[in-house]
């Protein structure tokens, strides 16, 4: 895989391969954890850009395997909305 | 005020538009949720050639979008910004003009058919102006008639890479297309971004800088999985599906009871087996509401013999691939 610690790996959050890189040497195992650490995933497409390069960062820096990778966790909004749609929602 | 149904439906595509239609024959109140503007979700972007008949996407969306209309409650233009474990949906309903507003359906059901997006792996300059993923080249030249550059170098072997050459050639663009690209650079130049592609490994090429001012990326597609998680469904790792799917069983239903998948969310494949996929889940929806009337007539949208195969070998590999992992 070509060196990726100059590239911006995650867009929205504009961090690069080193950071990455960084993380994993800091301890982060998984994709949650490269993403509390960094911030990588928690932008506005929510790790739909970056998630698979980062799995691909982790996996060339611990050699664990792609398939024992868990996915980022998901929470709501699953795009961006505005606080007034989540606002209008009445109790029960 | 929330709203409730037997049946929500997330996503207006083949697979979704599929689950509409037949459920709502067997008599399952159906409500679909899309968060496009125009019917038929990935369709609306692609062309579809059967036997050398080439058939417009948007077309066939259409077609669909209308047979479901008369038997299902269709909400376009609304995105699914959240679901809970009690199969409440948070809807922007309108979303991302002046009119939106919000509210909640509670489901008995939920059949999650959000498709896919792309995947691509980053590389120097990929944040350049005129570098695009598939997904973005195809809502650009089918959506919204815009023509990014004249000489465009695509990236990918992904069959969703020959639908982009097809936009390409039709927009009247010179396509270049590489099937697998080592050492990818995007650099901007003087007026606009270059290309370089160094090929390593059995080639003994140069590099070479091609003038290119648009680069479009087709690795592959991986599933919009995210509604999939957020409800804590068991993710099973599949690299012939496009990544991290769902794991369901052979009538689509995933590890959390009354939460179903269908389409690419289910596993990347093409618009017939999305569309199987669909069927066979609402068959099995409609038999878990204990609804007994019999469909009756055509299916709306014919899919010629030539196409019966990749269906057939489709269905068979995401159903081994996710019972394996069990």
């Amino acid at each position: 895989m070509t060196d990726m610690s100059g590239t911006t790996v995650c867009r929205c959050e504009e961090i690069t391969g080193a950071e990455i890189a960084a993380a994993i040497a800091e301890g982060a195992r998984t994709l949650n954890d490269v993403k509390r650490r960094t911030r990588a995933g928690m932008g506005m497409c929510q790790g739909r850009w970056c998630s698979h390069a980062i799995a691909a960062i982790v996996v060339v820096e611990t050699g664990l395997s792609l398939d024992a990778l868990a996915p980022m966790t998901a929470r709501p909004p699953v795009q961006p909305v505005s606080l007034g749609v989540l606002a209008d929602l009445e109790d029960g | 005020m929330t709203m409730r149904t037997e049946l929500a439906v997330v996503g207006g595509g083949p697979a979704g538009l599929a689950v509409a239609i037949e459920a709502a024959r067997r008599g399952v109140q159906v409500t679909l949720v899309d968060c496009g503007g125009e019917p038929g979700g990935a369709l609306a972007l692609q062309t579809h050639a059967y036997d050398g008949v080439g058939l417009y996407g948007f077309a066939i969306g259409a077609l669909l979008w209308q047979a479901a209309a008369a038997g299902a409650t269709l909400l376009p233009r609304t995105l699914v910004w959240g679901l809970f474990e009690d199969r409440t949906l948070g809807l922007a309903i309108n979303h991302g003009t002046d009119a939106e507003r919000s509210d909640l359906l509670q489901a008995e059901i939920v059949l999650i058919a959000t498709g896919a997006v792309d995947r691509f792996t980053p590389f120097p300059g990929a944040t350049l102006p005129g570098v695009l993923t598939a997904t973005a080249a195809l809502t650009l030249f089918h959506r919204w008639r815009v023509r990014p550059g004249m000489h465009a170098l695509i990236v990918g072997s992904d069959p969703i890479a020959a639908r982009v050459e097809q936009a390409v050639r039709e927009a009247g663009m010179q396509p270049t297309h590489v099937p697998s690209a080592d050492g990818l650079h995007a650099l901007a130049g003087a007026d606009r971004t270059l290309a370089t592609v160094e090929k390593r490994g059995e080639s003994a090429a140069p590099a070479w800088t091609r003038e290119q001012d648009t680069l479009i990326l087709a690795e592959g597609m991986q599933p919009a999985n995210e509604l999939t998680r957020m409800v804590d469904c068991a993710m099973v790792w599949s690299a012939a599906l496009g990544g991290h799917v769902p794991r369901h069983d052979a009538k689509m239903q995933t590890s959390v009871p009354g939460v179903f998948v269908a389409g690419d969310a289910a596993g990347v494949g093409d618009v017939g087996s999305a569309m199987l996929h669909g069927r066979v889940a609402a068959a099995a929806i409609a038999d878990r509401l204990g609804k007994k009337k019999l469909a009756f007539g055509a299916f709306p949208v014919t899919i010629t013999a030539g196409a019966f195969r990749p269906i057939h070998a489709a269905i068979w590999q995401s159903v081994r691939v996710t019972e394996a992992a069990r």
